[in-house]
């Protein structure tokens, strides 16, 4: 409706221009025309100016001819037809008293040139008579006829001047009676009857002359022209004024056309932004509904396989199971990627920008590919860190980790036998920039320019064929691509078929203003010096990279005897030692030994070897070291181990071990609440094996009633449940009991969901499907006896 | 809005303003015609005295000229196809045909008797009243007069736009093509081209004494002293403004039929005026007079003499003013075309 209304107001503007704008053009030739009538009646003017002079001047002989007059008389009647033409109706009244003037002219002329023959013939004679009476050859009788005769003429030429009635009466009577005696007068060559014709003549037309004379030297023609342009002047005022209205009209609506095009098109696109941004709503509607819809029958499966795997002993089974839990991660996985590329794609993702221990994010990645790393034995995994780059920087650990893991798993799968080499270093650009850059080396099936131009597409692999070797949605590296994008980083790669693949990403390095507490430890670290001792010279730089990174003096021994050489002739007193164990004639303990004995005071001593704990030799001997550190190791784990040895070596003990046992809570009452049956039973297990007293709902409602019963030290709420959901539920207990821990349960977990937990007063969540050290993990957060309180007080 | 409602209103608005330019360039007319035409040009030679030679040289536009001369012997130009305007106007005769009133359609006769054409260019106003201001003007009176030519200017078109020749003539000179205006432009331009000049007359008045011999050096001397002149002057020796017949004395019964002006404008005091007629070319140019009534020369300057100077001429004063008077004739400008 809008639209159409839209389109009928432009029409009616477009036809309103063109009206306006065809009424200028006629405005224009109407100011065109009335100029050119301005200018013809200036000629008029002039003219009829010289028209009345030219006819005056014939009428006093100052012309022998009278071609000119006749001239500008036809120069004013073409002026005249010009001016007819141009304004028909106006100059109706201007042709009439021109033709007036005109029919005076033409009388006026045909009588005053006659006269002046008339006199020009009486003169000649009278001139003629005088020179005869002057030569006295005149008789007394024909000079008394002559006398009368110039008389008379006196008479009439004074009634030329003054047109008296009774000198009319007069010079007739003289006419009458003197008539027979000028007819005597034979001594001129003109005889009497043709003067006395003249000057009757003259008589008779002289009154008319005079008039016609009058009416010529009138001046209502000029008047009337000077009348005709005054009104020219007024009207192109006029026409020029409502010409300039119409001017500044059409630009108005010219503009309002305009606007009104431009609004439209605003509108337009504010309705194709709304319909995008209503799209992209749904779309993510649909991908919680689906991520949650999926995940709920994940957790059951990937519980049960958990359970299962404790309880079976038959080795094939378990052989299987673990394959099975295996399939069901990678599953969950590819689930995780699909729901980070599409929050990606909408713009949800969020990266955060705090600071972070880019070390903590090596281990991480290490750690996590350490049991991997066993399982393929050809391949070796590499960590290298440049010591310029600060232990602190900023970004978001989370999602550089995940570049990181998809990097290397990516390197990992593609990757037979030889090294995948993990490197950080740093550098400044030409602009003096900083950057720190991520290296991910493999020796693996590398790929040709064409796969690599399009490897970082979403859903592409380089191996596009059917028969393609290794699996895989093609989603990682289009999401390490987005993610490095969203960070502000840059994601490169260089490879050659059979010998490798070299990705690099790039980020600018940014140095956190505060430096977290464990930063402060690292002083104790500073200025202390360190003695490593190893025969490998990689090996050696690298831990003395790490070293100077922690800002200690470094010196460095290749074997026993250099080693003992550094410790006695320096005066440096050495607070830590780090031996390898394996030189080529002797072991590190031999090492150990000889220098504790030249030491003057404690040192630490720490043992670094790829041989496990156990392998190694074990005696009494062995308490001389005061740690172990097991290579590759991170900067971290060296920090640990000589910051803090005892703490570390459990942990490292733990890991050799692989699961721990569980801490058990046998006083703690937990509340389970959880609709689908499968979900429940796998949580009612897993949290069994802590020891706890575990109740159960099935819903929102049932949980209200037991808390009224009784009171929990933990709650686990599903949030969605049948009759009463985990929301509801929540905000009811929440209204009688604040202090009781409420974990949310939940296959939802985008970040404005769990936004919304916190708001309503849970205390922490668990994405589907969990594992059961998640689970350990948050117990011994709200349920240990030291942390509980600290937590809670948060 | 989609994209195809944009491109509508687009493509409105832009005709829109297509339209208003069209519009203005209609009204306006700016697209010119290329026309190739340049007006007749004369070289005027002037000298003391009331009369004028006339131009010996002048620049005509040929190519309208000779179309124009084609016009003008065309019978095209009548309804019956049977008068052109050679019919009543020789131009190599006088300019005109020595009948006292011509013959035209269906062998009517007018009142008046036909001019010359010659030197009609030089005439400040055309018929022998007057009544037509120019040459252009004049044309729409034969062409439309029922006892002339009996037609009009469209049905004479559409014949002419029959005649491939004079399609083709006009379109070359003209993208007009057949219109009265052009019509009269190549009419006019052949009428301007008729002059002539190089009359013995003309010579003397250049400075060539022996130009006249005495009988008509006598015969100039009488026609200023007798007042001939007063009318009688200019470049065409008359022909520049009216004179009543019988200005001072009597005429001829036979010359009182008509009162020239006056049966035009219905004048009172416009009777018996009429225009001067140019004496050049007099001696060829007989019968005389308005109605063609006087066919000797003598008699017509003793008719002269008489009325308009009350005059009675002696019979050597005649011959001597006739004499006068056929030193008037010049050649037709054979060159001009």
């Amino acid at each position: 409706m809008n639209r159409f209304l839209f389109l009928f107001i432009e029409m009616a503007l477009m036809l309103l221009f063109t009206y306006v704008g065809t009424r200028l053009t006629d405005l224009d030739l109407q100011i065109e025309s009335h100029q050119e009538t301005k200018a013809l009646l200036q000629d008029i003017r002039q003219s009829v100016n010289n028209y009345q002079l030219e006819t005056l001047s014939v009428g006093v002989e100052v012309s022998p001819h009278y071609d000119e007059q006749a001239q500008v008389q036809l120069y004013l009647d073409n002026l005249l037809d010009e001016y007819q033409k141009l304004q028909p109706e106006s100059s109706k009244e201007l042709v009439s008293e021109v033709n007036t003037l005109h029919e005076g002219v033409i009388e006026y002329l045909s009588i005053v040139t006659m006269m002046g023959t008339s006199k020009r013939l009486i003169a000649s004679a009278e001139k003629k008579l005088l020179q005869l009476a002057n030569q006295e050859k005149l008789d007394a009788e024909t000079l008394q006829t002559f006398t009368q005769l110039r008389a008379l003429l006196v008479k009439v030429y004074t009634y030329q001047v003054n047109t008296d009635e009774t000198l009319y009466q007069s010079i007739q009577d003289d006419l009458r009676v003197y008539a027979p005696q000028f007819s005597e007068l034979k001594q001129i060559d003109i005889q009497w009857s043709v003067i006395e014709k003249h000057l009757r003549f003259i008589m008779k037309n002289v009154v008319r002359a005079n008039i016609l004379l009058e009416k010529l030297r009138n001046q209502s023609v000029i008047e009337s022209v000077n009348r005709l342009f005054t009104e020219e002047d007024e009207t192109l005022y006029q026409i020029k004024t409502e010409f300039l209205v119409l001017v500044i009209t059409a630009m108005s609506l010219f503009f309002m056309i305009v606007m009104l095009i431009m609004l439209q098109l605003g509108l337009a696109l504010k309705q194709s932004n709304r319909r995008v941004v209503e799209a992209s709503q749904a779309k993510e509607k649909f991908l919680a509904n689906m991520s949650h819809e999926i995940r709920t029958p994940m957790n059951g499966v990937l519980g049960i396989t958990e359970l299962c795997l404790k309880k079976e002993k038959d080795p094939t089974i378990i052989q299987y199971l673990t394959n099975l839990k295996f399939s069901a991660k990678s599953l969950v996985t590819i689930l995780n990627d699909i729901l980070d590329f599409s929050k990606i794609e909408s713009g949800k993702l969020e990266i955060e920008a705090i600071s972070f221990d880019i070390t903590s994010v090596l281990d991480n990645v290490k750690n996590l590919f350490q049991q991997h790393m066993n399982s393929k034995a050809k391949v070796q995994l590499f960590f290298e860190m440049d010591v310029n780059i600060p232990k602190f920087i900023q970004g978001d650990p989370v999602r550089l980790g995940q570049v990181i893991i998809n990097l290397v798993s990516n390197a990992l799968k593609f990757t037979e036998k030889g090294t995948v080499t993990v490197s950080i270093d740093a550098e400044v650009n030409d602009s003096g920039q900083m950057f720190y850059r991520i290296k991910v080396v493999d020796t693996g099936i590398g790929m040709t320019k064409e796969q690599q131009n399009r490897i970082f597409q979403s859903f592409v692999q380089a191996d596009q064929s059917t028969t393609r070797k290794y699996g895989g949605t093609g989603l990682g590296l289009a999401i390490c691509e987005q993610l490095v994008r969203l960070m502000d980083g840059q994601i490169s790669v260089s490879s050659e078929v059979d010998k490798g693949t070299s990705f690099s990403v790039q980020f600018p390095l940014v140095i956190p203003q505060l430096h977290s507490h464990k930063e402060q430890n690292l002083h104790t670290l500073r200025k202390q010096n360190v003695l490593i001792v190893d025969d490998h010279i990689i090996a050696r730089d690298t831990i003395r990279s790490m070293c100077e990174y922690l800002d200690m003096h470094v010196t460095t021994a290749h074997n026993a005897q250099s080693a003992v050489e550094k410790l006695t002739s320096s005066s440096i007193t050495f607070h830590y030692i780090i031996l390898d164990w394996e030189f080529p004639m002797e072991t590190g303990l031999d090492i150990a030994k000889k220098l504790n004995d030249e030491l003057a005071h404690k040192a630490k001593f720490i043992l670094m070897t790829a041989y496990s704990k156990e392998e190694l030799y074990s005696g009494p001997e062995m308490d001389v070291f005061h740690h172990y550190l097991q290579k590759p190791f991170s900067l971290k784990e060296l920090t640990a181990a000589l910051l803090n040895i005892d703490q570390d070596d459990m942990e490292l003990m733990d890991e050799q071990k692989g699961a721990p046992a569980l801490p058990t809570y046998p006083n703690k009452h937990v509340l389970l609440v959880e609709d689908v049956e499968v979900n429940r039973l796998v949580a009612e297990h897993m949290l069994r094996d802590f020891g706890l007293k575990l109740t159960l709902a099935k819903n929102g409602e049932e949980a209200i009633e037991h808390v009224r019963q009784r009171h929990f030290d933990l709650i686990f709420m599903d949030i969605q449940m049948p009759v009463m959901d985990g929301l509801e539920a929540t905000k009811a207990i929440r209204e009688s009991d604040t202090s009781t821990p409420i974990i949310a349960l939940t296959a939802n977990v985008l970040k404005q969901e769990i936004e919304k937990y916190i708001k309503i007063g849970m205390n922490g969540h668990i994405g589907k499907p969990f594992e059961q050290d998640t689970l350990g993990e948050i117990l011994e957060t709200f349920l240990s006896e030291n942390t509980a309180k600290e937590v809670l007080a948060d | 809005m989609t994209l195809k409602d944009f491109v509508f209103l687009c493509i409105s608005f832009v005709a829109c303003i297509v339209f208003i330019i069209g519009y203005h360039l209609h009204k306006n007319k700016t697209i010119q015609h290329e026309e190739v035409f340049s007006p007749t040009q004369y070289t005027f030679q002037t000298v003391e005295g009331p009369i004028q030679p006339l131009p010996k040289e002048l620049v005509v536009d040929k190519k309208w000229a000779r179309l124009g001369e084609a016009l003008f012997h065309s019978t095209l130009l009548s309804k019956e196809n049977d008068i052109s305007c050679a019919s009543c106007h020789f131009v190599n005769e006088g300019g005109d045909d020595g009948l006292a009133i011509s013959i035209g359609h269906q062998n009517q006769s007018g009142t008046r008797n036909s001019p010359t054409v010659l030197n009609a260019v030089f005439n400040f106003r055309q018929f022998w009243d007057g009544r037509a201001a120019s040459l252009a003007e004049q044309m729409d009176g034969p062409i439309h007069n029922p006892v002339e030519m009996a037609t009009s200017w469209q049905e004479v078109i559409e014949k002419l736009n029959k005649d491939s020749y004079y399609r083709s003539a006009f379109y070359k000179l003209s993208p007009e093509g057949i219109n009265q205006k052009n019509m009269k432009r190549a009419l006019v331009t052949y009428l301007e081209s008729l002059i002539t000049p190089d009359a013995a007359f003309d010579r003397y008045l250049l400075g060539d004494q022996t130009a006249l011999n005495e009988q008509q050096k006598r015969g100039w001397e009488k026609f200023q002293s007798f007042g001939c002149i007063t009318c009688h002057q200019g470049v065409n020796i008359g022909g520049n403004f009216y004179q009543k017949l019988g200005r001072v004395d009597l005429v001829p019964e036979k010359l009182l039929n008509d009162k020239g002006l006056q049966e035009f404008t219905k004048q009172e005091n416009h009777a018996f005026l009429f225009k001067v007629p140019s004496l050049r070319n007099v001696a060829k140019t007989a019968p005389y007079f308005h109605n063609g009534t006087v066919k000797e020369l003598q008699e017509a300057i003793r008719i002269m003499g008489r009325s308009q100077l009350g005059m009675e001429l002696a019979d050597q004063d005649v011959a001597d003013i006739e004499a006068l008077l056929h030193s008037f004739s010049g050649e037709l400008m054979s060159q001009a075309l």
